[in-house]
């Protein structure tokens, strides 16, 4: 006797939701015991708003640190996005490509207390440069502030720019 | 054509494929919770508290749906998650490209490493037809 062993559709949603199941009490688990391990629900405090609150500045603060000299600008854009145009004399460190060029960027711009580092990327929507921010904090730099606005705010308000437009 | 598509042969090298892609997919995340949290955050599709279960379930369904599609244990099952799984994937993708977010998409690498784009879009919606023809075309489970 030789049934063909073709299962039923029902059959297939039992199997796939025994999967789901397994993964998600495998999931769970894993996440009690591990030392890394996050809160099942994160705290209404995210990682932009805590951006926020420390270390951003303004479209009018960048502005001004621009004018007076005191902020050196890092696009956290990819290179492609860097050449088509940035803020004026800004230093182009796409977030991606962070490690094999932070040893360069520390010869570009060295951490200091006169200067800020600003920090910038497309505008509201993007989250490179929060990222760069971080891994820029972590490699040893003190005095690291992001612009949220980025780009896009940059443009609008008709602030110096540079590359072709 | 349609025969080396529906040649058991072939349907054995997707299998191993989809079930590979999927396991390689989970590992990072797996290792790194707090890291694809924070890419499934970036999506801004679910809502905030819904986030971290999210994120800590996800890799292992695509652990085991992959091992499972190896082994040969629940393949339809299996295959049904995956097409599943991808078709959420292609959906958040072109949510995110419609919005213009310039995110990373967490897929193999919870370090950055890829964007979400055109590209991405594409591959899963190619993997997505690759699980939705074995479901069609698998009989059953191998044991």
């Amino acid at each position: 006797m030789n049934t063909p062993t073709v299962s039923s559709p029902l059959k297939i949603v039992y199997q796939s939701l025994a999967i789901v199941i397994l993964a998600g009490l495998l999931g769970i688990s894993s996440n009690l015991i591990r030392r890394d391990s996050i809160p099942f629900i994160p705290p209404k405090t995210d990682f932009v708003k805590e951006e926020k609150k420390s270390n951003t500045i303004t479209l009018a603060e960048a502005k001004e640190r621009f004018d007076n000299g005191t902020g050196f600008f890092v696009d956290a854009r990819s290179g492609e996005d860097f050449q088509k145009g940035h803020i004026l004399n800004a230093y182009s460190l796409p977030e991606e490509v962070f490690n094999e060029r932070i040893d360069e960027a520390k010869i570009a711009f060295p951490d200091s207390e006169e200067f800020a580092i600003i920090v910038y990327c497309g505008g509201e929507e993007c989250d490179a440069s929060t990222k760069l921010a971080e891994q820029l904090r972590q490699s040893g730099y003190t005095n690291v502030m992001v612009f949220f606005g980025g780009w896009d705010e940059w443009v609008k308000a008709g602030y110096p720019v540079e590359g072709p437009s | 054509m349609k025969r080396f598509l529906e040649h058991p042969f072939f349907l054995i090298l997707l299998r191993f494929f989809l079930g590979l892609v999927f396991i390689f997919a989970s590992w990072d995340k797996i290792l790194h919770p707090a890291q694809f949290a924070q890419a499934v955050y970036n999506y801004k599709i679910l809502p905030g508290p819904a986030v971290n279960l999210f994120a800590l379930i996800l890799p292992w369904i695509e652990l085991i749906a992959g091992l499972f599609m190896i082994l040969g244990i629940y393949i339809r099952g299996s295959a049904l998650v995956i097409a599943f799984l991808l078709f959420v994937f292609v959906i958040a993708a072109v949510i995110s490209v419609s919005r213009n977010l310039d995110i990373s998409c967490g897929c193999f690498d919870t370090a950055g490493g890829r964007k979400v784009g055109v590209k991405l879009i594409m591959e899963d919606s190619a993997l997505l037809l690759a699980s939705i023809w074995m479901l069609i075309k698998e009989k059953g489970s191998r044991r």
